[in-house]
C-alpha cells in the first residue's frame, strides 16, 4: 500500500535521475566535443584531467563558500522574519506578502537589476554609501569582494523560502503551548528556545538540507552578475560544468565533473536521510 | 469540510482545464494550399530591432516566393549557440539560421553545416568577389564553404566633442597621443574620466578591450595553426596587451571597476559628458539615442578610427559579424538555399541596416541607410579589420581565458609579464589541446 | 501611545522594519526604474525617484502581446505544476511518514538525490529524450519536467510536516471507526493546510521562476515562451533594454503576488481555524 502510494514520485526518480546519470557516466568516459566528429573512448582520461588541477580545486572552495555563506544567510534572516511575523498584528498577511514577492523573478532577471545595483559608477549601493560618507566600493570587481557581493544577493534572493516553509510549520504549533508558558511566567525568549525552536528543528534541517543542494547547483544568478569573474574568484562547479559542456561542447569532460560532483554530495545527502528517517516512529 | 472539498474540486477542475490544451497539440491555421514551412533561427530578440531588420526580409522572400513560409525563431543572444546547438544534436535543427562568425567551425566540425560550394557557384546572386575577402574567408573551413557572410562590424573610437575641445586635445591617431588626450580629459574627483571598455561579458575582453590595439599593432594571441598561444612570445601581441593593461593601472586614465564595466553604463557616461573617448561599432548610436535623443554624431561626438600600433603605423580593429549557413538534416534544403540566397542579395543587406551590422559585401555599401555618412569611418575602418584571435572551435574557451588574464590585472594587481606568460601557458598546454 | 501599543511597535513593527525595509528596497527600485526615462534610469549618480516619471515602459511591453501570452503560459504551467505536485507529493509523503514499505529508505534518499544535478548537466540527456519522445516544443514537456523537479521536495516537505502532527490523532479516528483514508482527511489533510499551501507556492514559484528548460523545451514559439523567456527577450547581444525588462519584472510579480496573497488567507490561516482543539 505504501509503495503503491510512493510510486508516482519513482515515476520522478526514474526520469530526471537514472536517466541522466547513466548518460553521464557513459559520456564521461569517452572524449566527446562537439566539434570533433568522432568520440573516441578515453577511460579515466576525463577524470585524470580534473585531478591534475587547473581550476576545478579553486572552484570547489568558492562553491563551499558560497553555499555556507547564502544557507547561513538566508537561514538566519528567514526564521527571525518568521517567527516576528506569528504575531497576529495588523498588515502582518500583507507584510508577509510583500516579503515573499521578491521570491519571483526569474535568476537571469535578478542577476542583471542586481548587477546593476552593485555598479561602481551609476548604481545605487555606491550612491547609497556615498550618502552617508561611505567610500564607495567596486563590489563586483575587485577579487575580494565579488564572492561575498554575490552571496548577498543570494541571502537575497532565498530568504522568502525560508520564511515561508518555517512560517507554515509555526502556524501548526498550537497557541496553548505558548499560553501555557506565558503562564508559568516564561519570558519570551525562552518561549522561543523551548518551544519555537524544537517545533521548528526537522523543518530547519530539511530547509537547510534544501537549500544546501540548490545554492551548491546554482549558478545563473553568479553569472548574471558576475560571469564567474574576476579571474575565477566567483567561478562555481557548475558554473564550470556549463562552461565546459555546453558553451565550449566538451561533453566528456563536463560529464566527469558532474560525476564527481554527484558523489561528493550524494555522501553528504545519505548521512542527513539516514539521520532524519530513523529517529520517527513508524506506524 | 465542505469548504476544503470544495477548495479541491475547484483545484482539481483547474487542473484539468489547464492540461488539457496544453497537451492537445496547437492546431495549424488551416492553409488554403500546402507550403512549405522552414524555420530561420536568429539571435535578434529585440522586437524593434527585428521589425525594422530581418523581418522585413523575410516578408519580402514570402511575397516572391510563395509556396515558402518561414517561420522565425528568436533565441536571446546568450543562448542563441547553445540552443541551436542541442536542436541539431537532437537532430531538429533549423533549416537556415544566423551562424556567429566565432561558432561556424564548431559547428562545420560537428557536421551541422551543409557545404556550399557548389551552390555558390551557380548562384548569379552571390558573387565571392564582391565580400570582403577576410569576411569571406572566415565561412573556408578545411578549404570547404560552410555559410556566407550576413553582416560584419568593427569598432571605431568615439571622442566626446565638448570634453576635447575643454581639454585642448584633438582625437588621436597614435597610441600615444590617446594616452595624452586621456590624461588630459581625465578628472576623477569629478567623475570625468578619459576612456573605458565594457567587460562585462566573456567575449568584451577578447573583441573590445585587447582586440582593436592587437589589430592595429599586427599581434597574434594564437599562431594560426590554432596550436600554440602567441601572446607572450609575439612582442607586437605583448605590446598591445601591455597598452590596455596600463590604461587603467599605470596612466590610471580609466573609471572604477575596469574589471566588470557594462556597456550601457559607459554610454551613459558617455552621453553625460562623464567620458572622452569610448570604442564601440555600428550598433552604438542607436545606444547613444535611447539614452538622449539628441545626442548626435558630429555635433556631441565623434568617430575616428582606431589609433595606429606603434609597430605597424596602421589602424586595425576587431571585427565581428555573422554569418547564414542551412543545416544538415533539414527536410527542405532547396527552399532554405533559396531564403539563403535571397538574404545574400544587397538590398536585403540594405534593408537590414538597422539591424546593428555593416553589409559583408561592397555592392551594398552604396545602397539606402548606408549612404548616410554616418557609416563612413566604419567602411574606412573594415579594410583594417579582422578577427582578433584565430577562429579556434576552442574559442570560448580562448575568450574566457583572455577576459581572466586580463582581470588578472586589473582587478587582482597581477604583473603583465607574468599574466602574459600564465595566459601563453593555459593555451599551449590545456585550451588547445 | 498605551503600553501595549507601544511593545507591539518595539517587538514587532520596528524590527520588521530594519530587515524588511531593506529586503524590499530592490523591488521599490525596480518599479522606480520601470517608471524613469531610459536616460534618467541611467543618471550618474542615479535619482532616487522618477523625476519624469513615464509609462512608455510598460507599453512598449505589451504592444506586440507576446508578453501578455507569456503571462497567461507561466500561470498555466507553474499553476499545474504546483497542483499536481502537492497531490503527488500528498500521496508520497504520507507513505514516508506514516508507513513501512519496501525500498522506503532508497526512496526517500534517491528523491533527494534527483536535485543535486544542475540543470546544465541534466538539460542535453532529458532534451534528447523529449526530443525523441516528439515532445520537444510543447507545454506538456515542461510541465512534466517541472513535475519532475518539484515533486522529490514536495513529497520530503509533505512529510515533514505530516510527521508533526500527532499520530494520536489520527489513532483516535481509527479507534472510532473510520478508515484510514477517511482519517487522512479529515484529521490529517486540515492540519496540513499550511503544508500544502507552503507546498504549492514552493513548486508553483519553482516553475515561475525557472528559465533553462522553458527555453529549451517551448522551442521559443511566441504562443508558448513563459514570463523567463520574453524577459530575456529584453538582453540583447550589444545591449539590454532596460526599461522594457523592469516594466515586465514588475508586471511578471503582480499575478503571482496576487495568487501568494490568497493562497496565505486560504492554506496558511482558513484551513486551521479551529481545527486543532487537543
Amino acid at each position: 500500500m505504501g509503495l503503491l502510494l510512493f510510486t508516482p514520485a519513482l515515476a520522478v526518480i526514474a526520469l530526471l535521475f537514472i536517466l541522466p546519470v547513466a548518460y553521464e557516466i557513459v559520456i564521461s568516459l569517452y572524449r566527446s566535443r562537439v566539434y570533433e566528429a568522432s568520440d573516441p573512448f578515453v577511460g579515466w582520461e576525463n577524470y585524470r584531467r580534473l585531478l591534475r588541477g587547473g581550476d576545478f580545486p579553486e572552484s570547489l572552495g568558492n562553491t563551499l563558500w558560497w553555499t555556507v555563506g547564502s544557507l547561513i544567510g538566508q537561514g538566519l534572516i528567514g526564521v527571525f522574519l518568521a517567527v516576528l511575523l506569528m504575531r497576529n498584528l495588523p498588515g502582518r498577511g500583507a507584510i508577509r506578502t510583500l516579503l515573499l514577492s521578491t521570491w519571483i523573478m526569474p535568476g537571469v532577471v535578478v542577476g542583471a537589476i542586481w548587477r546593476w545595483m552593485f555598479d561602481p559608477i551609476a548604481g545605487v549601493l555606491n550612491a547609497l554609501l556615498a550618502g552617508v560618507g561611505l567610500p564607495e566600493c567596486d563590489f563586483l570587481g575587485r577579487v575580494d569582494t565579488a564572492l561575498a557581493s554575490c552571496i548577498a544577493t543570494n541571502i537575497w534572493r532565498g530568504v522568502p523560502f525560508w520564511l515561508l516553509m518555517v512560517s507554515a510549520r509555526l502556524q501548526a504549533v498550537p497557541q496553548e503551548f505558548y499560553d501555557a508558558a506565558a503562564v508559568d511566567g516564561a519570558s519570551g525568549w525562552r518561549r522561543f528556545a523551548h518551544i519555537t525552536l524544537p517545533q521548528i528543528r526537522n523543518i530547519v534541517l530539511l530547509c537547510a538540507m534544501l537549500s544546501f543542494i540548490w545554492t551548491f547547483n546554482a549558478f545563473d544568478l553568479i553569472y548574471a552578475l558576475t560571469r564567474g569573474g574576476p579571474d575565477i574568484a566567483t567561478t562555481t562547479i557548475p558554473m564550470l560544468i556549463y562552461e565546459s559542456g555546453i558553451r565550449n561542447g566538451h561533453f566528456g569532460e563536463a560529464a566527469a565533473m558532474s560525476i564527481v560532483f554527484l558523489v561528493l554530495m550524494a555522501a553528504a545527502i545519505a548521512v542527513f536521510v539516514r539521520t532524519s528517517l530513523s529517529r520517527q516512529e513508524e506506524v | 469540510m465542505k469548504r476544503q472539498a470544495g477548495v479541491v474540486c475547484v483545484l482539481l477542475l483547474l487542473a484539468a482545464g489547464t492540461v488539457c490544451p496544453a497537451a492537445a497539440a496547437a492546431p495549424d491555421g488551416a492553409q488554403a494550399r500546402p507550403r512549405i514551412r522552414i524555420t530561420y533561427a536568429t539571435p535578434i530578440t529585440q522586437s524593434d530591432l527585428f521589425e525594422r531588420g530581418e523581418k522585413q526580409v523575410l516578408t519580402r522572400f514570402m511575397a516572391e516566393n510563395p509556396d515558402v513560409e518561414v517561420v522565425a525563431r528568436q533565441i536571446p543572444f546568450d543562448n542563441y549557440d547553445m540552443q541551436v546547438l542541442l536542436a541539431a544534436r537532437a537532430g531538429r535543427p533549423p533549416d537556415v539560421g544566423r551562424v556567429n562568425h566565432s561558432t561556424v567551425q564548431t559547428w562545420a566540425g560537428a557536421g551541422y553545416l551543409v557545404e556550399l560550394d557548389d551552390f555558390v557557384a551557380r548562384s548569379t546572386v552571390i558573387d565571392p568577389n564582391d565580400y570582403w575577402p577576410g569576411f569571406w574567408n572566415i565561412c573556408r573551413i578545411r578549404g570547404k564553404l560552410y555559410a556566407v557572410p550576413l553582416g560584419t562590424d568593427c569598432r571605431v573610437l568615439l571622442c566626446h566633442v565638448g570634453l576635447f575641445r575643454q581639454a585642448g586635445v584633438r582625437p588621436p591617431r597614435t597610441w600615444n597621443e590617446l594616452v595624452e588626450a586621456a590624461r588630459k580629459i581625465h578628472r576623477p574627483h569629478e567623475k570625468v574620466y578619459g576612456i573605458a571598455f565594457p567587460t562585462n561579458n566573456e567575449w568584451s575582453a577578447t573583441y573590445d578591450v585587447i582586440g582593436n590595439f592587437l589589430v592595429a599593432n599586427g599581434g597574434r594571441i594564437i599562431d594560426d595553426d590554432g596550436t600554440r598561444g602567441t601572446i607572450a612570445s609575439d612582442p607586437r601581441a605583448a605590446e598591445a596587451f601591455r597598452f590596455v593593461c596600463e590604461l587603467v593601472t599605470v596612466h590610471k586614465v580609466c573609471p572604477p571597476g575596469m574589471a566588470n564595466l557594462g556597456g550601457d553604463v559607459i554610454e551613459s557616461l558617455f552621453v553625460n559628458g562623464r567620458l572622452g573617448m569610448m570604442v564601440s561599432g555600428p550598433w552604438v548610436r542607436a545606444g547613444l539615442h535611447r539614452l538622449r535623443p539628441d545626442f548626435e554624431w558630429k555635433i556631441h561626438y565623434d568617430m575616428v578610427p582606431i589609433p595606429a600600433g606603434p609597430a605597424t603605423g596602421r589602424s586595425g580593429s576587431s571585427q565581428g559579424g555573422w554569418l547564414i549557413g542551412v543545416f544538415q538534416g533539414s527536410p527542405h534544403r532547396e527552399a532554405a538555399l533559396r531564403l539563403l540566397e535571397y538574404f545574400s542579395r544587397p538590398e536585403s543587406f540594405a534593408l537590414m541596416a538597422g539591424a546593428e551590422n555593416l553589409p559583408p559585401r561592397r555592392a551594398a555599401m552604396s545602397l539606402g541607410p548606408f549612404q548616410d555618412p554616418f557609416y563612413q569611418v566604419f567602411f574606412e575602418q573594415l579594410p583594417n579589420a579582422r578577427p582578433p584571435v584565430a577562429l579556434v572551435p576552442q574559442l570560448p574557451n580562448v575568450a574566457r581565458a583572455i577576459q581572466r588574464a586580463y582581470q588578472r590585472v586589473v582587478a587582482g594587481g597581477a604583473g603583465v609579464d607574468e599574466t602574459l606568460a600564465w595566459l601563453e601557458n593555459e593555451l599551449t598546454n590545456h585550451l588547445l589541446r | 501611545m498605551t503600553r501595549n501599543a507601544l511593545r507591539a511597535v518595539g517587538s514587532f513593527y520596528l524590527p520588521v522594519a530594519i530587515i524588511g525595509l531593506p529586503m524590499l528596497f530592490p523591488l521599490y527600485w525596480l518599479l522606480a526604474t520601470a517608471l524613469k526615462t531610459p536616460g534618467e534610469a541611467f543618471a550618474i549618480p542615479p535619482t532616487w525617484y522618477p523625476h519624469d516619471a513615464t509609462i512608455a515602459g510598460f507599453r512598449s511591453v505589451f504592444s506586440d502581446g507576446v508578453f501578455a501570452q507569456a503571462i497567461r503560459t507561466s500561470l498555466l504551467v507553474a499553476g499545474a505544476t504546483a497542483v499536481f505536485s502537492v497531490l503527488v507529493a500528498l500521496c508520497g509523503g504520507y507513505a514516508l511518514a506514516r508507513l513501512v514499505f519496501p525500498l522506503r529508505r532508497t526512496g526517500a534518499t534517491t528523491l533527494l538525490f534527483t536535485q543535486l544535478f544542475p540543470a546544465a548537466a541534466i538539460l542535453i540527456p532529458l532534451y534528447l529524450f523529449w526530443s525523441r519522445v516528439g515532445l520537444h516544443s510543447s507545454r506538456t514537456a515542461l510541465i512534466i519536467t517541472y513535475l519532475a523537479q518539484a515533486v522529490p521536495v514536495a513529497t520530503w516537505l509533505m512529510k515533514s510536516y505530516i510527521e508533526t502532527i500527532p499520530i494520536e490523532m489520527e489513532q483516535q479516528a481509527w479507534i472510532d471507526g473510520a478508515s484510514r483514508f477517511r482519517a487522512f482527511l479529515h484529521v490529517v489533510l486540515p492540519l496540513a493546510g499550511p503544508a500544502v499551501g507552503a507546498t504549492g507556492m514552493l513548486a508553483f514559484v519553482g516553475a515561475w521562476n525557472e528559465f533553462v528548460f522553458a527555453l529549451t523545451l517551448t522551442g521559443t514559439d511566441p504562443r508558448m515562451k513563459t514570463l523567463p523567456v520574453a524577459m530575456v527577450d529584453f538582453i540583447g547581444q550589444h545591449g539590454i533594454e532596460w526599461d522594457r525588462l523592469m516594466a515586465a519584472a514588475v508586471v511578471a510579480t503582480v499575478p503571482a503576488v496576487v495568487l501568494f496573497f490568497a493562497a496565505q488567507r486560504f492554506f496558511v490561516q482558513g484551513l486551521t481555524a479551529g481545527a486543532v482543539k487537543a
